[in-house]
């Protein structure tokens, strides 16, 4: 008797604990999803259709509103034969999509249906990749390539080796949508050779629009991918296979990283970060290699 | 003050007289079937006999037991009559008279059936619906049940007496798929489509319910009760004969899960 009771006090408490509805599905903050009723169904013509988005509460149906901030319907969310609708979800949290269907005429009778959404920023992606000036991606052998002064003329009497350029592109997602409003990271920049670390490095939107402030990259809306540009000084220098054992590889090694915890999009007037298991494509996976010129010297003579 | 008094026990006599008006022997109602006995005396062996000396023409009829001791009449008009028994000895001699003054009066009995609430309303839908199985389908979830009551209501009858009526409940209007009819038994019996209510008992409640939306999306219909064949143990008809009455229940709607893109 003791060891029944004892049971059914744990698992009412388990019930208790875990009171809350199941999620029916998980969507991402900032993506737009699609919800209906009655697909294929016949005998609901000239019905209304009211969609709420609201918060679990103790009434059946909920009755308590979701912050407006935080949801915005594409679009009405009340109309006659309405069965679809599209929400955007603007904040993290746990949300009740609510559906109220009226019958057409003088019989206003209503079913009220219901589905619950987690929505978390789990999904919240910015990605990057190497890229020639037209965002079109760079990879593999082609990401090793000369300095942009190969084959300049040097100026007599001068040791300016010149500067070379590379481009990066970043895009941001939510649950694999392109993401179309204002959103920003800040970076840093990898820009090393055989010596140790450089810091020549400058970076600048190569998309209209894009602002670089010191670290701080800034898009607004209406751009799911933008490029930068990198503009870094030529090292010259030798080439290890010719001179084994020069003092430095010259060859310069180029990489941003999108710092962590530092992504985010802008979603009505919330600010949501991108989370740290999508940090591995927030850099080069392999980075740019920028070969080196020959340090040749000007010409003497007798 | 003795003229006060006077009018006081008339108005008392009169006030219990009208007390116990409700179909008994002395005070029947029209068409209704009442017994009336007596004990023999001892003397030797006698023979019974039921008359009604006075009265209106035509107005009862003597069902059976005339030269019994219980003799059954069963009343046909209002009025005024005398039931008279008399025993008479074997060889004709000697006879006893009984007399009683039976008042026929009309029929108060009345059976009548209504409505518990109100009569047009929507279906009774759970909210919200919960999608069994989370599949966005409305075929296996559960919509609720709808409810109706129908009263069926006794007056004008004597608490000693059981009163009986015909039943049937159908849906008109657009079709209803299967419902259940539970007749209250607490105060009465059911025996096919036949209620017989216990005596003292003057309302039986009549409950019929249905899965709503069990059929994915039920229409607008109605659920009709007819009583007939009404009457008290005494076969006293239903003044008001046979009646029906109905509810209008408007469908909800046969909404479906709601599904979402992934």
């Amino acid at each position: 008797m003791k060891n029944i009771l004892q049971l059914t006090l744990i698992l009412a408490i388990s019930l208790i604990a875990f009171g809350a509805q199941a999620q029916d599905d998980t969507q991402s903050v900032g993506s737009v999803h699609t919800f209906k009723v009655n697909e294929g169904e016949v005998g609901h013509a000239g019905n209304t259709y009211t969609w709420n988005v609201m918060l679990a509460d103790a009434n059946s149906p909920s009755e308590t509103a979701a912050d407006a901030a935080n949801f915005a319907f594409i679009g009405n969310n009340t109309g006659v034969d309405l069965s679809t609708v599209k929400i955007q979800w603007l904040n993290v949290g746990d949300y009740i999509v609510q559906i109220e269907e009226t019958n057409a005429g003088v019989n206003t009778c209503s079913t009220f249906r219901e589905i619950s959404i987690k929505v978390t920023a789990g999904e919240l992606d910015l990605n990057m990749f190497a890229s020639a000036v037209d965002a079109s991606k760079i990879e593999g052998a082609a990401l090793i390539s000369c300095n942009g002064s190969a084959g300049a003329l040097i100026a007599r009497g001068g040791a300016e080796f010149g500067t070379s350029e590379r481009f990066f592109t970043f895009e941001m997602k939510t649950d694999g949508q392109d993401w179309n409003e204002a959103w920003g990271f800040d970076y840093t920049i990898e820009e090393s050779n055989g010596s140790g670390a450089l810091t020549t490095a400058v970076v600048t939107a190569e998309t209209a629009g894009v602002t670089v402030t010191g670290t701080n990259v800034t898009i607004p809306a209406g751009n799911t991918r933008i490029t930068l540009k990198v503009t870094f000084n030529n090292t010259p220098g030798p080439s290890d296979d010719i001179h084994p054992d020069a003092a430095a590889n010259a060859n310069i090694i180029l990489n941003m990283i999108a710092t962590a915890g530092t992504p985010y999009i802008t979603a009505g007037v919330n600010t949501i970060t991108e989370l740290a298991a999508k940090n591995a494509n927030n850099t080069l996976g392999t980075p740019y290699t920028i070969t080196a010129s020959p340090k040749t010297t000007d010409i003497k003579f007798d | 003050m003795k003229t006060i008094k006077l009018l006081l026990s008339i108005f008392v006599v009169m006030f219990a007289f009208n007390a116990n008006a409700q179909n008994t022997g002395i005070a029947p109602y029209v068409n209704s079937i009442h017994d009336y006995t007596v004990t023999k005396g001892t003397t030797g062996t006698t023979t019974l006999a039921w008359t009604v000396t006075t009265g209106p023409t035509g107005g009862y009829n003597i069902v059976s037991g005339a030269a019994a001791e219980t003799v059954e009449v069963e009343w046909l008009l209002e009025g005024e009559y005398i039931l008279q028994l008399t025993e008479t000895r074997d060889g004709n001699v000697c006879p006893t008279v009984r007399q009683m003054t039976v008042n026929v009066i009309a029929n108060n009995f009345d059976v009548l059936a209504s409505l518990k609430t109100t009569k047009e309303e929507c279906a009774t839908v759970v909210s919200p619906v919960v999608d069994d199985s989370s599949d966005g389908l409305n075929t296996n979830d559960d919509f609720g049940t709808t409810k109706r009551v129908f009263v069926v209501t006794a007056s004008g009858i004597q608490t000693t007496l059981s009163w009986n009526f015909d039943y049937i409940v159908t849906n008109t209007g657009g079709a209803l798929g299967s419902y259940d009819v539970v007749v209250d038994n607490t105060k009465a019996s059911v025996a096919g489509s036949i209620v017989t209510v216990d005596a003292g008992t003057t309302e039986v409640l009549i409950t019929v319910s249905y899965q709503t939306n069990a059929n994915r999306q039920d229409p607008d219909f109605d659920i009709k009760l007819a009583i007939s064949n009404a009457m008290d143990v005494n076969s006293t008809p239903n003044k008001s004969g046979d009646s029906e009455i109905s509810y209008t229940i408007n469908a909800v709607p046969a909404t479906t899960g709601i599904t979402t893109d992934k």
